[in-house]
């Protein structure tokens, strides 16, 4: 998902990039919850029975679930802002605060789509300036990375390269 | 049927018809369920037909909508696709009424099986054992008990021409023998595997569990022979381990207990003598082929990785304790069984003398039933 | 653009050749492997049916010896369920969920690589159990202990090694796809809002993540049983050789509703396309498929109705078998709504989701009646059982399956298959399915048990009837062979659209589908 923002002065455009996420955390857990509820309720009356080696293979599938769970929530909490300002270009990348930045000259900067060797795998986008390079948005679609590139050029007041 | 096997390599066509007709006089085309000769049955059979009307009622509307649709409600007939997609009043009739049908199922269904389940008040009790592949009867109220083999007019036309063989698969070496119009309960249980038994005539299957005794029973009308299967995958010779019941007339019926005490009479007198050479070689090849051949095979090769050759094996032409003992006792781990249980003194002389001077096996050797009585 | 040419150097190629397949973490890869993997071992598992139906083919034993029949069966069944069938499905879920709910990709590509590489191994292993000293398992795919257990080969250890390697596949795939339709749905797609396939997929996921672990168990306890020791199942030293045909039948049941629903799923997208009328009653439809799976958990002993239960257990597990009925009539009671007063057109997927409709519910029928206790004490192990999971398996599961391929073919290739072609398969296998498995019914009725490599002579005409149906069946998929690998070398260009009546986001992506697919995420209305 792309959305926009103005900044506070106008002058800076600024867009969020995130990768789309449909099901909150709290959602979540209450999903695990209930899977695991009846998994380990079969496993226990199982191993009431005398049959307990049903309870270790339900434990380890329930840890792969909830790490897996864990996983997507916390990929999604990935994010990478562009900040379009009036001298540079503002790149940071991170989770919950910015851990990686980039400030490029926005006189130098272009924007480039790079197809994919193979027929119909994903291409990659790379803001360009001054021989530096950063990729953006691994984690959209084609045509979402697309109109990001048409945008972000629009707004360099340049066409793509 | 030899010949097919050439034909239908050819043309499946032509050993269609060959076989349908070299058929006709045994065709028999079954379709149904048996009637039986028991109450039971008879109930099941009402229940089943009961159930298959039903299906076919609801079947010809279901497939009647279906094929109307198919043919009205084509584009090519110039068909538009009306708009609706729900209505709460046809979908709650249409969950209703199954529901209510399913009732009416149920209530009979429920008679029949509170009625097959009751086995109290039995005249006459069988236990029935499963083994692989053959089944045991104890007659519980008399001293009677007896293996049941397939018969060996089946077993060499496995491999040779079934077709000529009259009750091919369905004859046993000795029937259960049973009264008509008593109480028969049958208590069934099984020694190594699962195991099922089954005879469709009685409405009766259950399934042989070792550890287990389950029961059944039938109070059979007339008089005859009824055939029954293994029905529970069993093994390799899981399809050869028939059941046969002939059901008597209550003083053919004590007839034939009586003959029974006196051969088994007869059997422990024979144990006593001294047999010669022919006399257990004879014995013993019909003992090999009934307790043997299913796996170490006529030819005593075995089957190579399941089951070992007897032919040339060092226990049958060197150890004679070692052959006496597995015999007697099997083979922990295998599907060796211990025969002790299974066979007379006599047939166990018999079968070892068989397998030690039988296939090349050339030891000259000879063990007699008292032997047997003294290594037991 | 040009972005390519002047640094494509100095950037990391994508993998080309065996290594794209082998790494690859993208959904529509993965999702054609497991589709070729599952069509492979169709074809194994279809060869040993045709050894099968050869033998059968009259009394006597001809080809080779009742214990390698049982291989041959108890292979069958095993390879036909964990091989072809749940393998197919995950491949269509692969193909077609994200596009469906709108995601790019699945939600742990790299989780969805390792779940398909563990099958062909396994697969592999299951079938080298043939070759080893002593043969392969030959107790049935129900593997009922003492025999799966004291009395089974030595290649039993493998095998239960394979079946481990199946489970974890299926539970890492039903997983991702628990974690995809959760996550990763476009923004306005609402549950209530997803495709019946979406739908029937995510309730699959949740039986699969339910019971394998007792598959896992009941396999390890096989295991423990032979090699350690133990005496879970063994009477002779305490243990109870029933319970472990509860446990099998705890997982065994839910499994046959796992191979049908996603098959439910497939049938709600196709019938409407083709009558050109939405699905009728669409929330009825997602109710009925959560209470049949709800229901698959509370009925498994009726599989063991002769066992010698207590008359109440019996009774109580044929009221609540008999109960499933409802629910399933009332999905083919919506089909054949969706269907009425629709403008129908009868293309190769729609002729194969009718040949579902109309033979699945005779395989509804007999399970039907199957589930009446009394009547099961005559049908149960015999051949009326095998004609019974045939046409729910066969003509429900692999036809479903069928009609998906064909139905979504043009959307994977871009090239729209040879319909004439495809019209001849369809009515070829559509009747020889039928002389192969109906007369099953005739000679269950007639007594004759199931898994016997032989017969008494009054079943020979029904089986040389049921043989020939067989081979013509089994040839049916040469033909399908060559019709899929024609459509995808070439032919006429799929539009978008594919379909007049299309309905939904997988349709709005240009054919065939690129990669990745969706723009900013689509809007669903």
């Amino acid at each position: 998902m792309v959305t926009t923002t103005r900044g506070e002065l106008g002058d800076e455009l600024r867009y969020i990039l995130r990768p789309n996420l449909s099901l909150s955390w709290n959602a979540a857990k209450i999903c695990f919850a209930t899977i695991a509820a009846v998994t380990l309720t079969v496993a226990l009356v199982f191993a009431t029975l005398g049959l307990w080696p049903v309870l270790p293979f339900a434990g380890l599938e329930l840890a792969i679930l909830g790490y897996c769970f864990y996983r997507c929530a916390g990929n999604a909490q990935h994010c990478e802002v562009i900040t379009v300002g009036r001298d540079t270009v503002k790149v940071e990348k991170g989770r919950r605060k910015p851990d990686r930045c980039w400030a490029l000259p926005r006189a130098w900067a272009v924007v480039g789509i790079q197809r994919a060797a193979i027929r119909g795998y994903p291409s990659r986008l790379f803001l360009r300036s001054h021989g530096r390079r950063v990729e953006l948005g691994e984690f959209l679609n084609e045509d979402e990375r697309r109109d990001l590139a048409h945008e972000l050029s629009r707004t360099l007041g340049r066409a793509p390269a | 049927m030899s010949t097919t096997k050439t034909k239908h390599a050819s043309s499946g066509l032509v050993a269609l018809v060959t076989l349908l007709a070299s058929h006709s006089a045994l065709a028999e085309w079954g379709l149904n369920m048996t009637q039986g000769v028991t109450s039971i049955s008879r109930q099941l059979y009402g229940l089943h037909m009961l159930v298959l009307w039903i299906c076919v009622i609801i079947g010809i509307g279901v497939f009647g909508a279906i094929f109307y649709s198919i043919y009205h409600h084509r584009k090519s007939r110039g068909a538009k696709a009306a708009e609706f997609h729900e209505s709460t009043t046809v979908e709650v009739i249409w969950t209703v009424v199954p529901f209510l049908i399913l009732v009416g199922v149920a209530i009979p269904a429920t008679k029949t099986l509170l009625y097959l389940e009751d086995t109290r008040d039995a005249d006459i009790n069988i236990k029935v054992t499963g083994y692989q592949w053959k089944w045991k009867y104890d007659y519980l109220d008399e001293d009677i008990s007896f293996f049941s083999n397939l018969a060996p007019t089946s077993r060499e036309a496995i491999s040779a021409d079934p077709t000529k063989v009259e009750n091919y698969l369905l004859e046993v070496d000795n029937p259960i023998v049973v009264p008509v119009n008593k109480k028969v309960r049958f208590l069934i249980t099984a020694d190594d595997v699962i195991h099922a038994w089954w005879i469709p005539e009685f409405g009766v299957k259950q399934d042989a569990i070792p550890g287990f005794i389950n029961d059944a029973w039938a109070v059979i009308e007339e008089p005859g022979v009824y055939r029954g299967q293994c029905a529970e995958l069993c093994g390799k010779d899981h399809g050869y381990m028939p059941i046969v019941v002939e059901a008597k007339s209550e003083t053919d019926y004590l007839a034939w207990v009586a003959e029974q005490k006196a051969t088994a009479a007869a059997d422990a007198e024979a144990a006593g003598k001294t047999w010669s050479m022919d006399e257990l070689m004879a014995k013993g090849e019909t003992v090999y082929i009934t307790s043997c051949a299913a796996c170490h095979q006529a030819n005593g090769e075995g089957l190579t990785g399941v089951f070992p050759a007897i032919k040339g094996s060092p226990i049958a032409t060197e150890d004679l304790p070692a052959h006496l003992d597995i015999i007697l006792n099997g083979k922990a781990g295998t599907s060796m069984q211990a025969f002790g249980a299974q066979l007379t003194d006599t047939e166990i002389a018999a079968v070892i003398t068989y397998q030690r001077n039988a296939w090349g096996n050339n030891t000259g050797e000879m063990v007699q039933p008292t032997e047997i009585k003294a290594a037991r | 653009m040009s972005e390519a040419t002047a640094n494509g150097a100095h950037h990391e190629e994508h993998a080309r050749g065996i290594s794209r397949w082998l790494f690859t973490t993208n959904h529509k890869d993965i999702g054609t492997l497991y589709l070729w993997f599952s069509f492979v071992m169709l074809l194994i598992g279809g060869a040993m049916a045709m050894y099968i139906r050869a033998e059968l083919w009259e009394p006597g034993i001809q080809l080779s010896d009742p214990n390698f029949f049982n291989q041959m069966t108890t292979l069958h069944g095993l390879i036909m369920v964990f091989g072809a069938v749940m393998p197919a499905f995950v491949g269509l879920a692969n193909w077609q969920v994200p596009m469906m709910i709108g995601a790019p990709d699945m939600a742990l590509p790299r989780m969805n690589n390792w779940s398909f590489w563990i099958l062909p191994f396994a697969g592999l292993l299951l079938v080298s159990t043939i070759f080893m000293e002593g043969g392969g398992p030959n107790f049935g795919w129900t593997m009922h202990a003492p025999l799966s257990t004291t009395y089974a080969p030595p290649s039993t250890d493998f095998f239960i090694f394979a079946v481990h390697l199946l489970g974890l596949s299926s539970i890492m795939g039903s997983i991702n796809i628990i974690a995809t339709i959760l996550n990763m749905r476009a923004p306005g797609m609402t549950l209530m809002k997803m495709p019946m396939f979406v739908w029937s997929w995510l309730i699959t996921a949740f039986l699969l993540i339910a019971v394998m672990p007792v598959l896992a168990g009941a396999v390890t306890m096989m295991l423990t049983d032979r090699n350690f020791g133990t005496s879970f199942f063994d009477a002779a030293g305490g243990g109870d050789p029933l319970l472990f045909q509860h446990v099998f039948w705890f997982f065994g049941h839910p499994e046959v509703y796992i191979m049908i629903l996603p098959a439910f799923g497939v049938i709600s997208q196709i019938i409407p396309t083709f009558a050109r009328k939405p699905l009728f009653g669409y929330s009825s439809m997602v109710y009925a498929t959560a209470s049949i799976a709800f229901l698959s958990f509370i009925v498994w002993a009726h599989h063991m109705y002769t066992t010698g239960m207590p008359v109440s257990g019996e009774l109580y597990f044929m009221y609540a078998t008999v109960m499933i009925a409802v629910p399933t009539g009332v999905k083919v009671f919506n089909w054949v709504a969706t269907m009425w007063k629709g403008s129908m057109t009868f293309e190769t997927p729609m002729l194969w989701a009718l040949g579902f409709l109309v033979l699945f519910t005779i395989g509804g029928f007999t399970g039907l009646m199957l589930g009446v206790a009394p009547a099961d004490f005559q049908y149960h192990d015999t051949y009326f059982v095998v004609a019974h999971f045939h046409y729910v398996l066969v003509s429900g599961a692999l036809f479903a399956i069928i009609a998906g391929v064909f139905y979504w073919l043009p959307k994977w290739t871009g090239n729209m298959y040879d319909e004439k072609l495809a019209k001849i398969h369809f009515w070829w296998a559509m009747i020889s399915f039928n002389v192969l498995f109906f007369p099953q019914h005739f000679l269950g009725l007639a007594g004759m048990p199931r898994r016997i490599p032989d017969y008494a002579l009054q079943f020979t005409e029904w089986n040389v009837i049921s043989s020939i149906g067989g081979f013509a069946f089994g040839a049916s998929w040469l033909l399908f062979l060559y019709i899929i690998i024609k459509t995808i070398r070439g032919g006429e260009k799929a539009t978008d659209e594919v379909w007049e009546g299309a309905d939904g986001l997988e349709w709005t992506v240009p054919s065939p589908a690129p990669y990745h697919t969706f723009n900013t995420a689509p809007e669903v209305k």
